[in-house]
């Protein structure tokens, strides 16, 4: 083939890759979604409308192309988490907060009132007086640790009490 | 995707324990129904009796003590003036003191009633602060400041189409503002992202300014939102006032400066208030004092924070040459240093005090007593002070105006 009738020279296209990889690399990409960026940056060149005047402008143009096309990507997975957590929470509203939209209220209230009342008055400093996990921590002389594991297994408690009584 | 839900069901428990817990503690602090109360009443006097009986007494302000049951604990009452849920006003109060990081606590009552008990200890200037902030309904407008050409030249005249007179607050003044039509040039405090608007020391000359991000919705589509307010002058008006014509400068971040109008712009203390009532949810309902009982003046008062500020004045504000704040019997002078920025404040007023309550008119004894070393001659008030940062100048036997220092720079 002639040379002068592809948009980069091959031997160009070879030197080029490595850095592009690098490039990509330190965006955060991980080895493989390097490699397919850097491809489908290679791609676009190909395709586009890309005139070669040397190494330097060329793998400024790549650079570009692959970091618009890694922050797509990160916008398609940001949608399709978003997507996916959104799902998870209109099934978990629809079995809990059901059509009135606070059906767990009335569980909630009586859960809390089964509770201790040392894990009460440690989620009223939480929840309503906003305490942090270290201030709590502090004035009850325990780790910020052993307060969060506290706090979680009082939530878990809560959570499961209140599935329990909206069963049908 | 079980992690999911699993997420999604703690976020809703979570949301449940704030909402029920809140209401429960409006519940427990509203009074009971007056069968029960009457019971309860009667309980209460026969355990008070008993108490009497078995209990030594204590001393008038003992540890013991509550805001409820101490007479003297400072407070405020409030109603709302208009329809609305006490419970609703009481949280959003609370929300208010908790942005302010001022203790109180805040409970809601029949009537409409919400009072705010604060800790015994309370800075009279802390009181006085909360006590404006809290009264204020906190319904925020940021409407643009209508450019010179469109302003008639007779200030009785009426708004032009498109246009409002507004009041601002503290003065006679009025100003005109645009009322634009479309609800996308209309900011409101639902527009803020109320978790990030704080104040910072603006560059030279600007004073303090209050930062404010838009929320997500508002910046759409991105640059466009920007560069559609970015230069523009605003009107902040709360409640129906300007309280600042601001400047809007874009920020790469996405945050927007709000600095004073007039040449020395904000002051800590006013950019800090306005911060609050940007950050706070505005009240669902007006609301009216119906009592007030302050602090004790002395000892808590605490108007004079050494090297730091006298009242509303603070150090670091930009140097001003005038010798009057405009307030009535306040006068002051500043002293500059070479950067511009006021190292010392003389306040000359009846009205400031110390930590200690020692203010102007003090006699020179009580100055002496607190502050100055014994056996010092009263004439070397300069330089015999044991209490750093404050100076006295005497005036015949008594105070006749005091500073306030920065460390140990100013003399």
């Amino acid at each position: 083939m002639d040379e002068s009738t592809i948009r980069i020279p091959e031997r160009a296209a070879r030197a080029l890759r490595r850095p592009l990889v690098r490039y990509l690399r330190l965006l955060g990409c991980d080895a493989a979604r390097a490699e397919d960026l850097a491809q489908e940056a290679f791609v676009a060149l190909l395709d586009g409308p890309f005139e070669y005047r040397g190494e330097a402008p060329a793998l400024a143009w790549l650079r570009e192309t692959a970091r618009r096309k890694f922050l797509a990507g990160l916008r398609e997975d940001a949608r399709r988490r978003a997507e996916a957590w959104t799902d998870a929470a209109d099934r978990v509203w629809d079995r809990l907060a059901g059509e009135s939209g606070g059906d767990h209220l009335p569980a909630l209230r009586a859960c809390l009132a089964d509770l201790p009342a040392a894990d009460r008055r440690l989620l009223e400093e939480k929840y309503v007086e906003g305490r942090s996990r270290a201030a709590i921590a502090a004035a009850t002389g325990k780790t910020e640790k052993a307060v969060k594991g506290r706090l979680e297994r009082v939530r878990n408690r809560l959570r499961e009490c209140v599935k329990r009584r909206l069963r049908p | 995707m079980i992690d999911l839900e699993r997420k999604a069901e703690d976020r809703l428990i979570d949301l449940g324990l704030r909402e029920v817990l809140a209401e429960e503690e409006i519940a427990v602090a509203d009074p009971p129904s007056r069968r029960l109360r009457g019971v309860l009443e009667l309980a209460a006097v026969a355990a008070a009796v008993l108490l009497l009986l078995l209990v030594p007494p204590l001393a008038p302000r003992g540890g013991l003590a509550t805001p409820d049951d101490d007479p003297d604990a400072p407070r405020l009452v409030f109603r709302r003036g208009d329809d609305g849920e006490a419970g609703t006003v009481a949280t959003m109060l609370r929300r208010r003191l908790q942005l302010a990081g001022v203790e109180g606590r805040v409970t809601a009552g029949e009537e409409g009633r919400v009072t705010v008990d604060f800790p015994e200890d309370v800075a009279r200037v802390t009181f006085d602060r909360m006590k404006e902030v809290l009264l204020r309904r906190g319904m925020v407008e940021m409407l643009p400041v209508a450019p010179a050409d469109v302003v008639p030249e007779d200030p009785g005249a009426a708004a032009p189409p498109g246009y409002r007179w507004v009041p601002e607050a503290g003065s006679k003044g009025r100003r005109l503002v645009e009322v634009p039509a479309s609800s996308k040039e209309r900011f409101t405090s639902r527009d803020f992202n109320r978790s990030r608007i704080g104040v910072e020391k603006g560059a030279a000359g600007l004073g303090w300014v209050v930062m404010v991000a838009m929320n997500r919705e508002r910046r759409s589509p991105p640059g466009e939102f920007e560069a559609r307010i970015a230069g523009s002058v605003y009107a902040i008006v709360v409640d129906g006032e300007i309280v600042a014509a601001a400047r809007v400068v874009d920020r790469p971040s996405g945050l927007f400066l709000i600095r004073g109008g007039g040449r020395d712009g904000f002051d800590r203390a006013t950019a800090e208030d306005l911060a609050l009532v940007l950050s706070a949810p505005p009240l669902p309902a007006r609301v009216e004092i119906v009592s007030s009982r302050p602090p004790d003046p002395v000892p808590s008062e605490r108007l004079v924070v050494p090297g730091e500020r006298v009242g509303p004045y603070q150090l670091g504000q930009p140097g001003k040459n005038a010798d009057t704040t405009g307030e009535p019997g306040v006068m002051i002078d500043w002293a500059i240093a070479g950067n511009a920025v006021v190292i010392n404040i003389r306040v000359t007023t009846d009205r400031y005090r110390t930590a200690e309550g020692i203010g102007v008119g003090s006699t020179v004894a009580d100055v002496y007593r607190a502050f100055g070393a014994p056996g010092t001659d009263p004439d070397e008030h300069d330089g015999a002070l044991a209490y750093p940062g404050i100076m006295f100048v005497p005036d015949g036997d008594r105070v006749g105006s005091f500073r306030v220092h920065y460390g140990t720079e100013e003399r």
